[in-house]
C-alpha cells in the first residue's frame, strides 16, 4: 500500500464514520474510511428488512453532510449509498483493522489483509456490535457460510446447520425449522446460556423432532460439497464418538461477538470503568486520553444514528482547527438560562461542576449528557419538592438554597448547597421515606434516575460520593436515637454488598458474624425440613435480616437468597452489640424485630402452603412487582372480558394474554407487565422510550419508540409485543373522518390505563373478582402474616 | 387476596339488600291491615314502582359490562348488586302481586321474572362450582400449554408417519384433519367426539374411500396395528410403534380437551336461558304496565 501519510483514518462506515469521511472530502482533508464488512453501514444492513428507522431524539438538529430523516431502511441506506458515491470519499471495503501502533506523532493501521498504512489522526467508529466470533476452522469463507440471518422467510426447504446455543443462535432456528431442515451445533451439553424462554422453546423443538441438535460437538472443517450441486456445502463435526459428515445448503455461525473494546484498548485508549457499557474516557471534543485518537458514535456511549452522524462532522472540524459548537449547543443555552450565574454555555456547567461536590471528577461528555438530561428548577420557599409515599426516584443536587428534609418519626434535617438527596429511592426504587421542602427560595438540579445510574456505573467518583453518603443517612435513619458520632463509627465499618437474583446471602448453619440491612429488592428466609426447604419469611427493602445469631448461638437458623437483585449493609455483630448494650431503646426495638422473625418461623412452617405460595410468586418475579396481575382460577369463567377490555381501551392490542403463564394452588400470573422496580426494559432503550412513574408503573412512550426489539429481548416475562398500533385519533380527527394509519412495528406493553380514571380496564371488566391488580408487597403480606 | 362478587367489599350488597327486604316486610305488614292486599294500593304502587327500577338497574348490567371504558363502580361491584338486587326483587314483586294470580299478564311477567331469578340462581352455582373444578383438571398446566402439547404430538405424529411411507403420511393428516372434538356448543356440552377418518379400503385406489368414525381415534389405531401387523421391515415396525403410541396419547389428550371444553360449556349455558328470558320478561314488564296504567 501506498507509503502516503493520511491527515485522517476512519474506522468503521457506520452513520459516525460516513458524515466524517463526507465532511473530510467536502472539506478537502486527506483520509480513507476503512470498513471491515463489503458494505457500508453494516450495522443498519443488518435490521430487518422494511424497518422504519427512526431519527430521535428529534428536538436534536443533525448537521451533516449525510442526510438522514425516519424512513425505512432501504431508503436510507439507498441515500447514504449515493452520498458516498457522489461525494469524494476514499472507501476501503473488506478493510478490517486488526492493530493500531502509534509511531512518532503518527498511527500505523494494520489490516486483516496484512497490508497497513499510516495516518495523523484517528477516528474510531466502531460502534458496539462487535465483529462476529468465528469458528476458526478452514473453509470458513465459503459463500454458503454467513454470521446472521436477514430474513428467515427468504429460505425454503433447505438444510441449514446451525452453529451456536445462545439467543440469536436459538432465535434464527426457531425462525427457520418450519420450512426447513435445521440441525444445530452445540458445543455443550445444554442451552444453559441462553435466556430461559428461549432454552424451553429450543429444548421442546428438539423433542419433538422440529429442530434436529448435535450435543458435545465440534466442527472440525467445512468443504464443498464434491457430490451435488443442489447442496453447495459439507460440514464435518467431531462429535462426541464419531466423526460425522453433513451436507447442507447453508451454514450461519452465530458464535456472539468480539467487543470492540480490545482494539480500541489496545491503541492505549481508557475506559471509565469495568461495566460492559462503559464509553472511553473522552474530551469535550471526542478526543481520548491518547492525542490524535477519536472516538464517536455508538462505542462512544451515544446510541442513536443521529447523534454518530453529528459527531462525525464536529470531530474533522475540529481536526482543521475549526472547532464547531456541538449540535446540541443551543438546547444547552436555553436549559441553562434560568441559572443566576455564568456567562456562556462553557461558564455555566463550569459552574455547575464546581456547586455540586458529587461531579467534581466527571469526564467533561458526561457532565455534558448529565446536564442535558438533567433539569434545573426553582422552588419558592415552602414548596413540596416531594412527600413521603409517592414513587418517583429522580435525584435531586441542591444548586442553591436550601430544603428541610422530614422524617416520618419528625425530626428535620436541613441541606444546603451542594449536597443532594433523593439517593434512597434512586437506589431501593421504592416510594420516598421522608418529605423535602424549599426552605429558601432554591434551584435543584433534577436528574433521572436512568442517567445518574448509568453515571454510577461509569464514573467511580459518582457512585463512591453516594454510597458513602447513603451508608449514613440510612443508619442515621434506622438506628436512631443513636448519636451521630458513633453512627458514624458504625458506618466505617459498614459495607455494601450486592446480591444477583437467586443468589445466597447466607446459608443455614454458616457461622454468624454480621447482620444485614436490605437497601434494596427482597429475599425470602427459608429453612431446612427434612428434604426441602420450607419458605420462612420474606423481607423487602429496609429490613434487619440475619439478626436470629445476634442474641442466640452463632449460627444462622435459616438461610437467606435473594429473590431480586438486591443490595445489603452490613454490619459487624461485635459492633452493633456494642451499641445495643449502651442503648436500651434501640435494644427493646431490635429484640421485638427479632421476636417477630423467630415467631413467624414456627407458623410458616405449620402452613407449608403458605411458603410454598410465597416461594412461587417470587419465583414469578413477584418480588419486583410494584402492579402484577393475578387471576384466582377458582373464579376466573373464562369469559375473556379482561383482554376486550384491554383491547377496546389500547388501539385493539390487548397487552394481557390471560391463558398463557405460570398457575399454582389457582393462583394464575398471565402474561402482563408487572411494572418492576428495576425494570429490566428500561437497561438499553435507544431513545430512552421508557420511564417510570410517579406512581410506579413503567410506561412505554408509543411516539420516541425506535422498535428496536430490545426491551422484548430483556423482559424476562416475555411481556412486550412488537407490533403495529393504530394512531390514536382526536375527537375532531374522527368527527372530520380521518381513517387512523398503523405505526411501524413499535414495543407495546400494559400502560396500567393511566389514561383511565377508574384504573386498569382488564380488573374492572372482571365480572367474579378473578382479576385483581396488586403490589407484590400486598400479595406477600397476604400470604405471609404478621403475628399479632 | 382475591375477593369474589359474592363477597364483594365485604358483602356490601347483601346488606343494603337485606336491610331493603326488611323495610318492605316491615311496610307490608304495617300496611296490610288498612288496605286490600293488591298492587292498586298505595304501597302497591310504591313497590311496583321500585320493582320497575330493579329490574331496569339489573338489565343495565348487560350495558356496563360491555362500556370497558366507564369509570361507574367496577363490573364485580355491579354483579354483586344484581344478584343481591336481583334476590330482593323477588320479594319486591311478592307483595307488590299481594298473592294475586290469574291467566293474565300480569301473572306471566311475575313467572318470567321468578325464571329469570332462578336461572341466575342457576348461573351462581355454576359459577362457583365450574372454575375451581376446571382448574383443578388443568393441573396448574396453562391453556397455552395444553393446545401447544396437542400441536406437538400432531407434529410429532405426522413427522413419524411420513418418514413410514406416503399413505401413512396421508392417513395420519388426514386423521389430524378430521378430528373434531365439538365445534357447536351442543357437541361440547354433551363431550360429543365427532372425529372421522377416511379410508381406502381398496389400497389402490382412492375411488373406494370412505369415511368412518374415529371416537376417540380408534379407527386410526385400529389400522395402524393393521399395518404394524402386516410389517416385517424392523426400521419400519419401531416406527409404527412409536406412532402407535403417539396416537394413543394424542387420543388421550383430546379426551381431556374435551373434558374441559364441557365444563366450560357448562359454565355458558344458563346464561343462554337467562338472557332471552330478561328480554322476554322486560317486554312482559312493559305491556303490564301499560295495561295497569290503560285501565286506571
Ligand atoms: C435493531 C436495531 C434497531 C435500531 N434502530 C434505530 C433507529 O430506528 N434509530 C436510531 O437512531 N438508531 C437505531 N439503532 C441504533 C443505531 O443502529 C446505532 O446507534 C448506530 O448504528 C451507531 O452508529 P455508529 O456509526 O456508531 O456504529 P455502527 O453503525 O455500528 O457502525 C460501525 C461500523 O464499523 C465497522 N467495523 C467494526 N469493527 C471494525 C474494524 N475493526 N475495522 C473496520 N470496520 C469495523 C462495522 O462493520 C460497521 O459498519 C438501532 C439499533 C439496533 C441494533
Ligand atoms: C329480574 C331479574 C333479573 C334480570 C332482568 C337480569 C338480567 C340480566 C342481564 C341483562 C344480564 C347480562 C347478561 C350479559 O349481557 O351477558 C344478566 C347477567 C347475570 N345475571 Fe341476571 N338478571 C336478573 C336476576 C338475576 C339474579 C336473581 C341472579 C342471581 C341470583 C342473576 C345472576 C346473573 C349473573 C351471574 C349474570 C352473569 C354476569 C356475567 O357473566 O357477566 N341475575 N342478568
Ligand atoms: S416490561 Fe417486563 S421488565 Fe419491563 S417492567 Fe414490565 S415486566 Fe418488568
Ligand atoms: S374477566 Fe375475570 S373471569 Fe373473565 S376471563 Fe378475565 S379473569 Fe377470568
Amino acid at each position: 500500500m501506498s507509503h502516503k501519510m493520511f491527515d485522517v483514518a476512519i474506522i468503521g462506515a457506520g452513520p459516525g464514520g460516513i458524515s466524517a469521511a463526507a465532511r473530510a472530502s467536502q472539506r478537502n482533508a486527506s483520509h480513507v474510511l476503512l470498513e471491515a464488512s463489503d458494505r457500508h453501514a453494516n450495522t443498519i444492513q443488518q435490521y430487518q428488512k422494511g424497518k422504519h428507522v427512526m431519527a430521535e431524539p428529534c428536538q436534536l438538529p443533525l448537521r451533516s453532510d449525510v442526510e438522514f430523516r425516519a424512513g425505512d431502511r432501504e431508503s436510507i441506506l439507498d441515500k447514504w449509498e449515493q452520498t458516498i458515491s457522489n461525494t469524494e470519499i476514499n472507501i476501503r471495503y473488506k478493510a478490517e483493522v486488526r492493530s493500531i501502533v502509534s509511531k512518532n506523532d503518527a498511527f500505523r493501521i494494520v489490516l486483516k489483509t496484512g497490508q497497513s498504512l499510516s495516518t495523523k489522526n484517528i477516528i474510531l467508529a466502531l460502534g458496539v456490535q462487535g465483529k462476529p466470533r468465528k469458528l476458526n476452522v478452514p473453509g470458513e469463507e465459503y459463500p454458503f457460510v454467513q454470521t446472521s440471518l436477514e430474513s428467515a422467510d427468504a429460505y425454503h426447504q433447505e438444510t441449514i446447520v446451525i452453529v451456536g446455543a445462545g439467543d440469536s443462535a436459538i432465535e434464527n432456528a426457531i425462525s427457520l425449522c418450519s420450512d426447513n431442515r435445521v440441525i444445530v451445533i452445540n458445543r455443550r451439553n445444554d442451552f444453559s446460556r441462553a435466556k430461559e424462554s428461549n432454552m424451553n422453546r429450543i429444548i421442546k423443538a428438539i423433542e419433538i423432532g422440529q429442530i434436529e441438535c448435535f450435543y458435545e460437538t465440534t466442527v472440525d472443517q467445512i468443504q464443498q460439497n464434491p457430490a451435488e450441486s443442489q447442496m453447495p456445502g459439507r460440514i464435518v463435526l467431531n462429535t462426541v464418538d464419531d466423526v460425522v459428515a453433513i451436507d447442507c445448503h447453508r451454514i450461519i455461525t452465530r458464535l456472539g461477538a468480539i467487543p470492540s473494546r480490545k482494539l480500541v484498548e489496545s491503541v492505549g485508549v481508557s475506559f471509565s470503568s469495568e461495566a460492559a457499557d462503559s464509553p472511553p474516557q473522552l474530551s469535550q471534543y471526542y478526543e481520548s486520553n491518547v492525542p490524535g485518537v477519536y472516538v464517536i458514535g455508538a462505542l462512544a456511549g451515544y446510541p442513536l444514528i443521529k447523534q454518530a452522524l453529528n459527531q462525525g462532522y464536529e470531530v474533522i472540524e475540529h481536526l482543521l482547527g475549526n472547532p464547531v459548537k456541538p449540535a446540541d449547543h443551543p438546547i444547552l443555552q436555553e436549559k441553562l438560562k434560568a441559572l443566576p450565574f455564568g456567562e456562556d454555555v462553557d461558564d455555566r456547567l463550569m459552574l455547575i461542576r464546581q456547586h455540586l461536590r458529587l461531579f467534581r471528577e466527571i469526564n467533561p461528555l458526561n457532565l455534558r449528557e448529565l446536564v442535558m438530561m438533567s433539569k434545573m428548577t426553582t422552588y419558592r420557599h415552602g414548596e413540596v419538592i416531594f412527600s413521603e409515599g409517592s414513587y418517583c426516584s429522580t435525584f435531586y443536587n441542591i444548586l442553591q438554597g436550601k430544603v428541610q428534609v422530614q422524617s416520618e418519626a419528625g425530626k428535620t434535617l436541613t441541606l444546603k448547597q451542594g449536597q443532594f438527596f433523593g439517593e434512597s429511592s434512586l437506589i431501593s426504587d421504592r416510594p420516598r421515606k421522608v418529605t423535602v421542602i424549599a426552605d429558601d427560595d432554591c434551584i435543584l438540579f433534577e436528574t433521572p434516575p436512568r442517567i445518574i445510574k448509568k453515571l454510577m456505573r461509569i464514573e467511580k467518583s459518582v457512585r463512591y460520593g453516594i454510597d458513602q453518603v447513603s451508608i449514613l443517612r440510612s443508619l442515621n435513619r434506622l438506628l436512631r436515637p443513636i448519636p451521630k458520632d458513633i453512627v458514624r463509627l458504625i458506618a466505617k465499618q459498614t459495607k455494601i454488598h450486592r446480591f444477583a437474583m437467586g443468589e445466597t446471602l447466607f446459608q443455614e448453619g454458616d457461622c454468624s458474624d454480621h447482620l444485614y440491612l436490605l437497601r434494596s429488592g427482597s429475599v425470602t428466609l427459608s429453612r431446612k425440613n427434612g428434604k426441602k426447604n420450607d419458605v420462612v419469611g420474606y423481607y423487602a427493602a429496609d429490613s434487619f435480616i440475619g439478626l436470629m445469631g445476634l442474641t442466640e448461638n452463632n449460627h444462622r437458623l435459616v438461610t437467606a437468597q435473594a429473590t431480586v437483585a438486591t443490595e445489603a449493609l452490613s454490619i459487624p455483630f461485635a459492633d452493633f452489640n456494642n451499641l445495643l448494650t449502651s442503648n436500651q431503646k434501640l435494644r427493646d426495638k431490635i429484640q421485638k424485630e427479632t421476636q417477630n422473625q423467630l415467631a413467624k418461623i414456627p407458623r410458616m412452617q405449620a402452613e407449608p402452603e403458605r411458603g410454598e405460595t410465597l416461594a412461587y410468586l417470587m419465583d414469578h418475579g413477584l418480588g419486583q412487582a410494584t402492579n402484577v396481575l393475578i387471576i384466582d382460577e377458582s373464579l376466573c369463567i373464562g369469559c375473556d372480558n379482561c383482554e376486550t377490555a384491554c383491547a377496546t381501551t389500547h388501539q385493539d392490542v390487548s397487552r394481557l394474554d390471560r391463558k398463557a403463564g405460570p398457575t399454582f394452588n389457582s393462583l394464575h400470573i398471565p402474561a402482563s407487565c408487572r411494572h418492576c422496580e428495576h425494570p429490566h426494559c428500561m437497561l438499553d432503550c435507544p431513545p430512552d422510550a421508557i420511564t417510570r412513574l410517579e406512581s410506579g408503573e413503567v410506561v412505554i412512550n408509543d411516539d420516541t419508540c425506535i422498535g428496536c426489539g430490545n426491551c422484548e429481548d430483556n423482559c424476562p416475562y416475555d411481556v412486550i409485543q412488537m407490533t403495529q398500533l393504530n394512531q390514536k385519533l382526536s375527537l375532531l380527527d374522527r368527527l372530520l373522518g380521518k381513517k387512523s394509519e398503523p405505526t411501524p412495528k413499535i414495543a407495546v406493553k400494559c400502560d396500567m390505563c393511566m389514561d383511565l380514571k377508574n384504573g386498569p380496564a382488564c380488573v374492572n371488566a372482571c365480572p367474579t373478582g378473578a382479576a385483581i391488580r396488586i403490589h407484590a408487597e400486598q400479595a406477600a403480606s397476604s400470604v405471609n402474616k404478621i403475628l399479632p | 387476596m382475591h375477593q369474589s362478587f359474592i363477597r364483594y367489599k365485604n358483602y356490601r350488597y347483601a346488606v343494603y339488600a337485606t336491610m331493603l327486604s326488611f323495610v318492605v316486610i316491615i311496610a307490608y305488614v304495617l300496611d296490610a291491615p288498612y288496605q286490600p292486599v293488591n298492587g292498586g294500593t298505595f304501597l302497591g304502587y310504591t313497590l311496583g314502582t321500585l320493582g320497575a327500577f330493579i329490574i331496569v338497574f339489573l338489565m343495565w348490567l348487560g350495558v356496563r359490562k360491555r362500556s370497558y371504558y366507564s369509570s361507574l363502580g367496577s363490573v364485580t361491584g355491579w354483579l354483586s348488586a344484581h344478584i343481591y338486587l336481583g334476590l330482593a326483587l323477588f320479594l319486591i314483586a311478592t307483595l307488590h302481586s299481594g298473592f294475586q294470580f290469574g291467566w293474565n299478564i300480569h301473572t306471566l311477567t311475575y313467572v318470567l321474572m321468578c325464571l329469570v331469578i332462578g336461572s341466575g340462581c342457576w348461573g351462581i352455582y355454576t359459577y362457583l362450582k365450574y372454575p375451581s373444578l376446571m382448574a383443578q383438571f388443568r393441573n396448574e398446566s396453562s391453556h397455552t400449554e395444553v393446545s401447544e402439547n396437542l400441536r406437538d404430538l400432531d407434529q410429532q405424529a405426522l413427522r413419524l408417519a411420513t418418514s413410514i411411507d406416503k399413505q401413512s403420511h396421508e392417513l395420519v393428516a388426514d386423521a389430524i384433519r378430521r378430528t373434531d372434538i365439538g365445534a357447536s356448543l351442543w357437541a361440547q356440552l354433551s363431550a360429543k367426539d365427532g372425529s372421522k377418518l377416511m379410508i381406502n379400503s381398496d389400497k389402490q385406489s382412492t375411488d373406494t374411500a370412505n369415511i368412518v368414525d374415529n371416537k376417540e381415534q380408534h379407527a386410526l389405531i385400529v389400522t395402524l396395528a393393521g399395518k404394524l401387523a402386516g410389517s416385517t421391515n424392523v426400521d419400519e415396525i419401531t416406527s409404527i410403534q412409536e406412532l402407535l403410541e403417539i396416537t394413543g396419547n394424542r387420543a388421550a389428550l383430546l379426551k381431556k380437551l374435551q373434558k374441559e371444553k364441557q365444563l366450560q360449556s357448562l359454565l355458558q349455558i344458563w346464561l343462554f336461558v337467562h338472557l332471552p328470558l330478561s328480554f322476554a320478561l322486560l317486554a312482559a314488564l312493559a305491556i303490564h304496565i301499560t295495561t295497569v296504567f290503560f285501565y286506571w
